[in-house]
């Protein structure tokens, strides 16, 4: 029985494996495709290999995409930092029970929820009706609540590990709330909250879905659709494809890896799993 | 309480948490506001909307139900919202079934609490990248000359190439299957990561093979991980229609395609009208789930 | 009553105790962990019907040990045998034992009932079987009205009976016990180590007990098993491991102990003398045969040490006596206990009755006291 469930785990070690082959797969595909010779086509062979399709991508494409990168990056930054400060405010307002943060659990959940093509129609219509041009700020609001459920998330975690006596001990020594908060807790939770901002920096990075139907100017997915659906495309495509993955991983492995270290320091190291 | 407390600090306490509550309220009341606007606003619009008539342009506000009963009278229309239907249910039933296991193999095969984390981040992170970007890598894999296709091939399991790889509801299932299963992983994991190691050595020690570890153990343990990864996958591919246009290009539809066109020939009101239909559908499925869910809690 | 049954049986039929079943013997067990040795080559043998306490610190294996004999670990080397067969390679399930884990490990989906049905359910007991015996392992834990809880509304008392129904619902000759108390508040933990030794009586059967907690281990145990760095240190009753430690480790591990570095100066028909930190020890004898100029030490417990308030009266004092002042008076409640400190500097705890007039009085740093003890309770600390 001991043998056998160990050939089991070793078996769910093979499969866990091949599940990590079937997320990254297609990704990997894309990015040796991306560097084709420049007769390739959008699959396999390789006709040659070379920097071809880089090079069309940074020299040709970017300025085509210059105004939808820029347009993409200040909507994530925007998105991050207000997602960040919403999370951080609603968090610690269902931390301490105050009244309202009841009410904006289920929003939040629903924002987690609501499918991105429903919210986009709405947002559309929405601004139609109140005759507003649809834009930055239809485009922001939607990001904005996408990334909220999750940077909420990571707040919540965050402040979990916070020892409240240390605020308490603060204001029992005489600072004021204010005080308390900017000199106290902001300085231990901060990281958190760059998390979170982080968090819904990519999120907005490559958000669609809720993008599509809601702004007439193009971000870099909604240019990327474009491309895919109207144009024909070629393997510079996949190289785009491929930085924004390389980027994405670099935040994610920026958000988590500190993260991982220091929950294993916590924890004060592995123990030996069967002593007491 | 001791005789040299001073007691002038009990007020002054007391009235600055009062002031720290209102400028709380102050704080919360932005968070609140975005989301009534571009949250609760936008999906009440959509169902006010789907009462309007529709114009050439746009709607005018007049209520009418021509746009339901146009919908629910059109053949089209309700083969896709069943085909809809149908592959949000086989892409949550196959996430659940797939991911079970890797959630199973990260919290309780893994022994190393940091190897443990790291895997799970390994597996995480494809989701932050562009959804658009991991729909158009499957196309050099599915392709007639994708990279399935060649590995078939030249196994000499197939003699030619498989069509239904790319371009099929097929594929399309494959490929929110991989979209959406760290949805399905996440919340199985944590549940399974909270279960104590000695609860499945007492069930070991009282004879229980493997099997009813699973049954009596793991699965009703897990199950509001499942339940609640269920409902992720299930509302996340009931609104796809990005995966569908690209992988399932013209072969497969969805009710959030449907709407997609009908927003771009100015079709307003019958687009509000479909995605009512579409989350009165969903919330249905949600509901249904949930009070699986719910039973399970009551036994 | 059902889960007696077994045991009584021999009981009535006039067996004696030492031919009852439950008898666990370990020969040569060792086990390790990467680099590090858990248990170290344990012999041991434990009679059946008895209760069993393996105490020691944390990481001194007893936990390893204990989780070697439930089929929890696999042993690297040795053989654990149960009523004379092997055990090394039957699965858990499958032995004739039953553990009640620390921290209980309760299913927390599942009622008390079904908690403790759920051994029967993997035996397979047909459901009216199932139900009878259920029923009656709640009924002897006193747990009937408490049947359809979950374990989280229990409180730590209910939950430890739930996990004792639990493991003795399936008629176990053998119960293992890691920490049980470990978890009640002092009170809780007072009342139920009675509890257990009463269960323990009336069942019959073996109990081993694992616990850092030697007050625990002295209330409860037939034998105490003092173990250290994965091996075995001293086996006995509770009064022999408590008043003839034989050993530095369990001297200093069993609490309240003076423990004085010193030398043999000589041995003669009627006793041992010892030289220990400038203080002259006359010892009844030793646990192993000593020779003078052997270096040793030596244990007075300080509860066997007498407080008279008196100046020293001569030069030379007798062995076993010593002139101190006490630096600290501890009131303990039923004890107090006295830090004193001799003239060359030497530390030497007293413990006398509450009742005991001759503590009273005495004025710390001031009071001239001698300090006095028999040659019985000199305990040498040969191994």
């Amino acid at each position: 029985m001991r043998t056998r469930g160990r050939w089991f785990n070793r078996f769910l070690g093979l499969y866990f494996a091949l599940i990590l082959l079937f997320l990254y797969g297609p990704i990997l595909v894309m990015a040796v495709l991306s560097f084709q010779g420049p007769q390739g086509g959008m699959t396999f062979p390789m006709r040659g290999v070379g920097l071809h399709w880089w090079t069309r991508l940074f020299e040709v494409r970017a300025s085509e995409l210059q105004e939808a990168i820029i347009r993409t990056l200040l909507v994530a930054v925007e998105t991050g930092a207000i997602a960040a400060l919403f999370s951080v405010v609603i968090a610690f307002a269902y931390r301490r029970r105050l009244p309202g943060s009841s009410a904006l659990l289920p929003m939040v959940l629903l924002a987690l929820m609501t499918p991105g093509i429903l919210l986009g129609l709405g947002m559309s219509l929405w601004w139609r009706i109140l005759n507003f041009q649809p834009g930055h700020l239809a485009l922001l609001g939607v990001h904005v609540v996408w990334a909220l459920p999750f940077a909420f998330l990571v707040m919540i975690a965050v402040l979990n590990r916070f020892d409240p006596r240390v605020e308490e001990s603060a204001r029992d020594l005489g600072a004021s709330e204010a005080r308390t908060f900017f000199e106290i807790v902001l300085p231990i939770i901060w990281p958190g909250i760059l998390s979170a901002a982080l968090f819904g920096f990519t999120l907005s990075l490559n958000e669609f879905e809720r993008s599509v139907l809601v702004t007439s100017q193009n971000t870099l997915p909604l240019q990327l659709w474009a491309m895919l659906t109207v144009q024909i495309i070629e393997p510079d495509l996949y190289a785009l494809g491929t930085l924004t993955v390389l980027i994405t991983f670099v935040i994610v492995a920026a958000l988590f890896i500190p993260t991982v270290i220091g929950q294993f320091r916590r924890l004060g190291g592995a123990t030996p799993p069967s002593e007491e | 309480m001791s005789s040299y407390s001073l007691p002038e600090a009990v007020p002054a306490a007391s009235s600055r948490r009062l002031s720290g509550n209102a400028v709380w309220a102050l704080l919360l009341s932005l968070p609140l506001l975005w989301l009534l606007v571009f949250l609760i606003v936008p999906v009440l619009v959509v169902l006010i909307v789907s009462f309007f008539q529709p114009t050439l342009s746009g709607f005018e506000r007049a209520f009418t139900l021509d746009n339901y009963r146009a919908l629910l009278s059109s053949g089209p229309f309700f083969s896709t919202l069943l085909n809809t239907l149908l592959s949000a249910l086989i892409t949550t039933v196959v996430t659940f079934l797939v991911g079970f296991w890797v959630a199973y193999y990260l919290a309780l095969v893994v022994p190393n609490l940091r190897t443990r984390f790291a895997l799970f981040i390994i597996a995480l992170a494809p989701f932050f990248t562009s959804f658009l970007i991991r729909a158009v890598a499957w196309i050099p894999m599915m392709g007639r000359e994708g990279v399935l296709n060649s590995a078939l091939l030249s196994l000499g399991i197939t003699s030619q190439p498989l069509d239904f790889l790319l371009f099929s509801n097929f594929a399309v299932r494959v490929a929110m299957a991989q979209l959406y299963l760290l949805f399905m992983i996440s919340p199985i994991f944590f549940s399974l990561s909270t279960i104590e190691p000695a609860v499945l050595e007492a069930a070991r020690d009282m004879g229980a093979r493997w099997w009813s570890i699973l049954w009596e153990i793991l699965l009703p343990l897990a199950r509001p991980g499942i339940v609640i990864g269920a409902v992720f996958v299930f509302v996340l591919s009931m609104g796809d229609f990005a995966t569908v246009r690209l992988i399932g290009g013209g072969a497969s539809t969805s009710v959030g395609l449907s709407i997609q066109n009908f927003v771009t020939y100015m079709q307003f009101p019958q687009a509000a009208a479909a995605a009512s239909i579409l989350v009165l559908v969903t919330v249905l499925g949600v509901v249904l789930l949930l009070r699986w869910g719910a039973i399970g809690e009551e036994l | 009553m059902t889960i007696l049954a077994q045991n009584e049986r021999p009981a009535d039929d006039g067996l004696v105790a030492s031919g009852q079943r439950g008898t666990v013997v370990l020969r040569g067990v060792s086990k390790r962990f990467g680099s590090t040795t858990a248990v170290d080559g344990v012999d041991l043998t434990i009679p059946g019907g008895s209760y069993v306490v393996l105490l020691g610190p944390s990481g001194c294996g007893k936990t390893t040990l204990l989780r070697m004999v439930g089929g929890h670990e696999v042993a690297d080397a040795g053989d654990i045998l149960l009523d004379g067969v092997r055990l090394n390679d039957v699965p858990a399930a499958q032995r004739d034992i039953s553990t009640v884990f620390q921290h209980y490990a309760l299913f927390p989906h599942k009622t008390v009932y079904e908690n403790v049905e759920f051994g029967l359910k993997m035996r397979r007991l047909s459901p009216d079987e199932r139900q009878r015996r259920v029923n009656e392992a709640l009924a002897f834990m006193d747990l009937t009205n408490l049947r359809d809880r979950l374990p989280k509304q229990l409180s730590g008392g209910q939950q430890q009976r739930v996990a004792l129904a639990r493991a003795l619902v399936t008629q176990p000759t053998v119960l293992l016990l890691d920490e049980p108390l470990g978890d009640l508040d002092r009170l809780l933990q007072l009342r139920m180590r009675v509890e257990l030794r009463t269960l323990q009586r009336r069942l019959r059967i073996t109990f081993i007990h694992v616990t850092h907690n030697q007050e625990e281990a002295l209330a409860i145990a037939d034998q105490i098993v003092v173990m250290q760095n994965g091996q075995i240190r001293q086996v006995g009753s509770p009064q022999a491991v408590y008043r003839r430690p034989t050993n530095l480790f369990t001297a200093s591990f069993m609490g309240d102990n003076n423990i004085l570095a010193g030398r043999v100066a000589s041995v003669d028909g009627d006793g041992i003398l010892l030289e220990c930190e400038g203080l002259r020890l006359r010892a009844r004898s030793a646990p192993e045969p000593v020779v003078p100029g052997q270096a040793i030490h030596a244990a007075i417990r300080a509860s066997t040490v007498r407080v008279r308030q008196e100046a020293a009266a001569g030069a030379t004092l007798p062995p076993n006596c010593v002139a101190a002042r006490a630096t600290f008076v501890e009131y303990l409640g039923d004890t107090v206990k006295l830090h004193c400190q001799t003239a060359s500097g030497l530390a030497l705890v007293a413990k006398v009755p509450e009742q005991d007039p001759s503590w009273q009085g005495i004025r710390e740093d001031e009071t001239d006291l001698m300090l006095e003890w028999d040659e019985d309770d000199v305990q040498l600390l040969t191994s």
